[in-house]
């Protein structure tokens, strides 16, 4: 159960943080150097699969085109919830 | 935009290296990063106190966000070569790049993983782009823009192009929506290919 595991996971970063016992978490920013860490293995892994390494023109195109999709719709569904009056 | 600079670096670093690493590698990466993210949380005073007073924003926006994120997944599937049901699981991300593409990889199949990575990356990007554009002209609409990241590395620039209020708005709705999104796409899952 991934999905179990990643609630645990975040439950027990909000404990340890709320306990503000460890200042190590304030010095250093570890969610940016896990983020650069798993971009990069991430990469690694699509750049050692040679299908899709060699996919990945085409799968560049399709996933730019569903990010343009869903990301036009948002805007457009969230935009009925109230534009910006103008200002006077 | 540095993110897709450590992206490509890895690309090639895996394409060039002979180098394998562990399959499950990015799966511990994964978990660390949601401790740090729920330590971060953790770390700010009252924070959930605050968005329990714009809740019902909050919820509302994020339901648009997923329906149009869906929607637009949905009637973009015709001109794409993967189905509406594979369209619709690898929007499911929303911008949470790294969650979506491991859950998706374990789940379903590396090709699509790749492909929810690369779009979840976009969507991202086309915060940084176009939130000060979306923003003119209503604040919801950036927020909604974003997706997740609205509560972290969008949040900056929605806090400069909005008011304080739209600011604790954006914070809820990423926050609440990467709560859902492990749900979200465990859920879709089995609904689009299990049932």
């Amino acid at each position: 159960m991934q999905f179990l595991f990643i609630l645990i996971s975040f439950a027990l970063g909000m404990i340890v943080g709320k306990i503000k016992k460890f200042t190590i978490f304030t010095k250093y920013d570890f969610l940016t150097i896990t983020t650069i860490i798993l971009l990069f293995v991430m990469g690694y892994e699509i750049g050692g699969n040679d299908k899709l390494f060699d996919a990945l023109p085409s799968m560049g195109v399709t996933a730019l085109k569903l990010s343009l999709a869903s990301v036009g719709m948002s805007v457009v569904l969230a935009s009925f919830m109230g534009l910006k009056k103008k200002e006077k | 935009m540095w993110f897709i600079l450590v992206v490509i670096l890895g690309i090639l670093a895996g394409h060039f290296l002979p180098y394998d690493i562990p399959s499950n590698l990015s799966w511990w990466v994964l978990s660390a990063l949601i401790f740090f993210a729920g330590v971060n949380i953790g770390l700010e005073e009252d924070i959930l106190k605050k968005i329990k007073k714009i809740a019902n924003k909050v919820i509302i926006l994020i339901s648009l966000t997923v329906s149009g994120t869906f929607l637009g997944a949905f009637l973009i599937s015709f001109f794409v070569p993967i189905s509406a049901k594979e369209s619709i699981l690898a929007s499911s991300g929303f911008g949470w790049y790294s969650l979506s593409a491991v859950m998706i990889s374990n789940l379903y199949s590396p090709y699509l993983a790749t492909i929810s990575f690369i779009a979840n990356v976009l969507r991202e990007s086309m915060g940084i782009l176009f939130i000060p554009l979306a923003s003119k002209f209503s604040p919801y609409a950036a927020i909604s823009l974003g997706g997740s990241p609205s509560m972290d590395t969008l949040l900056g620039i929605i806090s400069r192009y909005n008011d304080k209020e739209t600011t604790l708005i954006s914070f809820g709705h990423g926050f609440i929506l990467s709560l859902t999104t492990p749900f979200i796409i465990t859920a879709l899952y089995y609904l689009l290919f299990k049932l």
